[in-house]
């Protein structure tokens, strides 16, 4: 996309329309260069389902200090989001999560890759999944071409009260 | 540098503004008897003493945020319109307080704390911008908003802090970078979100950073190329905190040696928390200025027995060397968050024939305190919203005494405890009228239940421990602007909000008038002396910050003030009828 060049802008093609399904089913990020993933992204979760993990990842969450920003029922706290819902600014898939987790976000999630294990990343990413939230795994090609096979849910219009 | 001849045209530009005579004549004295003979400051000086401007957060040293100007007044503000707005194109919560200075207003945004100076002779139009590379990095370590709370004028320059723990300063005619100086490193989970205060060719500056284990200080810069004079800490050894022979704790319980040390076990003090987050205020006379300390870290009580000193403190300080004239503690061993921070407000009070050089502090613990400036000795104390953490302050030795069924304690909650983590009073600035008086307090009435968990310190993460839910408060209202005798520390009227605690700043005029913003966004004028409504209107954005006044290029009298929610106060907003967020200055006239 040129549309800050000049020039000739009318042999520019258009920027492509934002997904119908929501911002959220574009995630930003991992910025291209900068987030080296430390797994694949087809790779699964070896505690998907498991609560035992799951627990073990509360655990985590309040050892690691997550609640003091993301508060103690992980609902958003002052300095972080909630994450209990379907809006993932970086993705809200168990690769995506673990991603974040592992190598912080630009606006002050820190990187945990160098403190905690694999294992230990997967057991706070079955911790936060067993809240209720989180997105399906990404597909394969861009959601941009196939936003009907997006596995985020649309967003609700809101009308309150 | 400003020779004396500018302070004679400031002067016949108040003439031509149309003030009276008699303010003329007020401003001439003062110019006369400016302290220590340096320009800068008596530029400064100067420049408070004349209610055309507004040359400092809190109108005055003394952070009374009370204009002289009586253009507008209880017979005449029903017909208050705006005159123009400006968008600050941020959404975060606003803080501060605009400046006019020379009929140029100054404002400066939230993160990424950009800087606005627009001309008053085209209302709104902007004269330069400033954007600073702040760190994005910040954003994710300030505890509550990445707010800002102000900025400061002095001798030609726009002086404040960026979250990412720089101060800058730059030329107010143009917006260049005259200096800046690097205080702390955000990655330890220190930020910077405090109004500096310029005293005698000195910016002070403090940290925030009470949530993340931070240790708090407040340091001197010069106001001529930034670099640094004196830093004092609030936690730590006498010779860190700047207590020396000279020091005079008027109360038993805040007198002992490397208390900073030994009123915390091993080594804890060393992330203590007590930050200077609040506001700095200055006595000329005694040459002393005060600020508070905040709550101390980790949240978790029973992870510090001890008093923790000097979290949730009060200082005050010799501007030219930092040491510490007395201190005294609010909340001994805070387990609730009672920050210490909230601002104090200089005044002279007739007491039995004689003027007693006074100060007044609504703090987070719920008390308003009426305290001799000079010595740190309470005059009067008293809650000043539903409190039941204390039964009272013991006057012998100066420390609360503290209900035990309301201390807040690892693996159990406490229910009901009053006022919440954001007390009874927060951050946002009351105002004092010397014609009534009174101060006028924007308050919080709401409480919370308490738990507290073990945490350890992880360097940019949060230091807490506690789980705080908040609750009704008795009354059934959670907002008040509260008029305050500070001789009796009785209310003497209030105006009660039922559904939004008051997070907004006050000021008050010579025309009678209190003027202060609610969480839904209504911006409000009262009756000084009876609290009657006078005037409202819809804003677009719920109101955290600071309203002013002055007088314009054309001889009005105008109203601003910023709105746009956020900052603590930005959750209770998060409401079905509460506006969103949003930056909008509002400038009112008749």
């Amino acid at each position: 996309m040129r549309y800050n060049e000049g020039g000739d802008l009318e042999h520019v093609p258009p920027p492509p329309l934002p997904s119908l399904t929501g911002a959220a089913a574009v995630p930003e990020g991992p910025f291209p260069g900068i987030a080296v993933s430390a797994i694949e992204s087809t790779e699964v979760n070896p505690y998907a389902d498991d609560s035992a993990a799951a627990g073990r990842g509360r655990q985590l969450f309040v050892a690691m200090n997550c609640t003091g920003c993301h508060g103690f029922q992980a609902k958003a706290g002052l300095m972080a989001p909630n994450l209990v819902d379907n809006y993932w600014r970086y993705g809200g898939s168990d690769v995506d999560v673990f991603s974040s987790i592992y190598n912080g976000r630009a606006r002050g999630m820190p990187a945990w890759g160098a403190v905690l294990s694999h294992d230990q990343i997967w057991e706070l990413v079955s911790y936060v999944r067993s809240l209720g939230g989180m997105t399906g795994p990404r597909l394969p090609g861009s959601l941009l071409e196939h936003p009907e096979k997006a596995q985020t849910p649309a967003p609700q219009n809101k009308r309150q009260p | 540098m400003a020779p004396p001849m500018t302070t004679v045209i400031r002067i016949s530009d108040s003439a031509r503004r149309g003030l009276t005579a008699l303010l003329a004549s007020i401003a001439l004295s003062s110019a006369c008897s400016a302290p220590r003979g340096d320009a800068a400051e008596a530029d400064l000086a100067h420049r408070e003493k004349d209610p055309g401007e507004w040359a400092t957060q809190g109108s005055d040293y003394s952070l009374t945020r009370y204009s002289p100007l009586a253009k507008l007044d209880t017979s005449n503000v029903s017909g208050l319109r705006v005159a123009w707005t400006f968008s600050t194109g941020q959404v975060h919560g606003h803080e501060g307080t605009p400046l006019v200075v020379n009929d140029v207003m100054y404002i400066v945004t939230p993160f990424p704390d950009q800087a606005y100076a627009l001309d008053l002779k085209k209302p709104g139009t902007v004269k330069w911008s400033y954007t600073p590379a702040t760190n994005p990095w910040a954003e994710g370590v300030a505890c509550c908003d990445v707010v800002n709370r102000g900025w400061a004028y002095a001798d030609g320059k726009i002086v404040y802090n960026l979250l990412d723990d720089r101060t800058i300063a730059l030329d107010a005619k143009d917006g260049h970078e005259v200096w800046e100086t690097k205080l702390a490193d955000v990655n330890r989970g220190i930020t910077m979100t405090m109004a500096p205060l310029i005293v005698d060719g000195k910016v002070l500056v403090g940290n925030s950073g009470g949530e993340m284990g931070a240790r708090g200080w407040i340091a001197a810069l010069a106001l001529s190329d930034g670099h640094q004079l004196w830093r004092a800490y609030t936690t730590g050894p006498d010779s860190d905190v700047k207590i020396t022979a000279k020091t005079h704790n008027f109360y038993r319980n805040d007198q002992g040696k490397d208390l900073g040390v030994t009123s915390w076990p091993n080594d804890a003090w060393k992330h203590g928390g007590a930050t200077v987050w609040g506001w700095i205020s200055y006595d000329p006379e005694l040459n002393l200025i005060y600020h508070g300390t905040s709550n101390p870290g980790p949240w978790n009580g029973d992870q510090r027995p001890g008093d923790n000193k000097w979290s949730s403190s009060i200082f005050a300080r010799d501007p030219n060397t930092g040491e510490v004239r007395w201190a005294y503690q609010f909340t001994p061993h805070d387990m609730w968050d009672y920050d210490g921070v909230n601002e104090n407000v200089l005044i002279d009070m007739a007491d039995g024939g004689r003027t007693r050089k006074a100060l007044v502090h609504f703090d987070r613990n719920g008390y308003g305190y009426t305290m001799d400036r000079a010595t740190g000795e309470i005059i009067a104390v008293a809650p000043f919203v539903a409190q039941n953490w204390s039964t009272g302050i013991d006057r012998s030795t100066g420390a609360p005494v503290v209900v035990k069924e309301k201390g807040a304690h690892q693996g159990t909650v406490t229910n009901d405890i009053c006022p919440s983590t954001s007390g009874g009073k927060d951050e946002e600035p009351s105002a004092y009228s010397p014609k009534t008086g009174l101060v006028y307090v924007p308050a919080i009435n709401v409480c919370m239940n308490k738990g507290e968990h073990q945490v350890q310190y992880i360097a940019g993460t949060p230091y807490m421990g506690s789980n705080f839910p908040a609750v009704p408060a008795p009354g059934g209202f959670k907002g008040a602007l509260i008029a305050w005798d500070p001789k009796t520390a009785k209310e003497v009227w209030s105006v009660k909000d039922t559904n939004y605690p008051l997070y907004s700043g006050v000021l008050t005029t010579g025309g009678d008038l209190v003027f202060y913003g609610t969480l839904d966004g209504w911006f409000r004028a009262l009756d000084a002396r009876s609290g009657r409504v006078l005037w409202q209107q819809q804003l677009g954005s719920g109101i955290i910050g600071g309203p002013m006044t002055y007088i314009g290029p054309d001889g009005k009298q105008y109203i601003a003030v910023l709105s746009g929610v956020g900052g603590v106060g930005g959750v209770y907003a998060k409401t079905p009828s509460a506006p969103p967020t949003g930056g909008m200055l509002y400038v009112f006239s008749l």
